[in-house]
């Protein structure tokens, strides 16, 4: 806590609350480093689940290296917008389920990006796809629409009348 | 904006817009959805915009169309919620900047994708795998990525920059 509040009062802090530019650029880039993570995650997921089948598995396997830069973005834009304000995020029920949620997130993609990874040419050949990549693309869809809920809500904690 | 006020306190007078407001639950789901759909149209515009620019092969140029329809989902369920948002407060949407600069860019990426479906779709028809993009085809491309990520970005400002 005591960390936490030393960042709450540093000159960074100050420039992303106070500034012109700091709290809108760091949401913008969030909202960019989502939708680009998200998004690829989202076609590779609908692709293994049967749709679009006109993309391969080996141009997906190279297009997730883009959804891994999102997440960087998001990372680090994550961190800006964090930092002043950490020691109310780290109580706000949220914010805590968005980082949990993410955290899930992030296995499941590295789990599929290990798949992508092995199997993408022998699956582009027009062999069955593992059973298991199903389940994980299922589960894939569930965290993500989760997270995007729990992070949309974190605006609306001071709001709670719990 | 004067001039539109009897407009928009019409709008404010409808059952559907007394609906969004009416429970404090409906905006931020409102947005859960809006966020989803940026995610979604995003990811399906990535991967077409990508192969468009050249981005290695193991798409057929000639079948991105086949992507479309998940384009076609994120815009739907944005354009449901983002009309809902602006009949919900329709005086603040009015004079805010990022809206109205967000709706400019908006019929600006619509034109851009409208004008390669015209121009450009038809010639696919007999391009192979191999045929690389012409520099025509790569700049409509770019131009789309950056003008769906400036419409994302704008919306983000509506927060921001009234």
């Amino acid at each position: 806590m005591a960390t936490l509040r030393w960042l709450e009062d540093t000159a960074f802090s100050d420039w992303v609350l106070t500034s012109t530019i700091g709290f809108p650029l760091m949401l913008s880039l969030h909202a960019v480093g989502m939708a680009i993570a998200v998004g690829l995650i989202l076609v590779l997921d609908l692709r293994l689940l049967g749709a679009f089948d006109v993309i391969s598995y080996s141009f997906l396997r190279r297009a997730l290296v883009l959804s891994w830069t999102g997440f960087v973005i998001n990372f680090f834009s994550g961190l800006a917008l964090f930092v002043p304000r950490g020691v109310e995020y780290v109580g706000d029920p949220a914010f805590l389920s968005k980082i949990f949620l993410i955290s899930l997130g992030v296995a499941a993609t590295a789990r599929l990006q290990g798949l992508l990874s092995r199997e993408s040419t022998v699956w582009d050949t027009g062999a069955p796809v593992r059973d298991g990549s199903q389940a994980w693309a299922v589960t894939s869809i569930i965290i993500w629409f989760g997270a995007i809920t729990s992070g949309r809500l974190i605006a609306y904690v001071d709001s709670w009348t719990i | 904006m004067d001039h539109l006020t009897p407009q928009l306190d019409w709008m404010r007078a409808t059952a559907l817009s007394q609906w969004v407001t009416g429970s404090p639950w409906i905006w931020p789901s409102l947005e859960t959805l809006h966020f989803t759909g940026l995610a979604v149209l995003i990811g399906g515009l990535v991967v077409m915009d990508l192969r468009v620019i050249g981005y290695k092969r193991g798409l057929p140029l000639r079948t991105i169309h086949q992507i479309m329809p998940l384009v076609f989902i994120g815009f739907g369920i944005n354009a449901c919620t983002g009309f809902l948002f602006v009949m919900g407060n329709p005086h603040r949407y009015a004079v805010n900047y990022a809206f109205n600069a967000k709706m400019v860019l908006l019929a600006l990426a619509g034109l851009n994708a409208l004008w390669f479906r015209v121009k450009i779709s038809p010639q696919m028809a007999h391009w192979t795998e191999a045929t690389p993009s012409p520099p025509m085809v790569k700049l409509i491309g770019a131009a789309s990525l950056v003008l769906w990520f400036s419409v994302g970005i704008h919306g983000r400002l509506i927060t921001f920059f009234g």
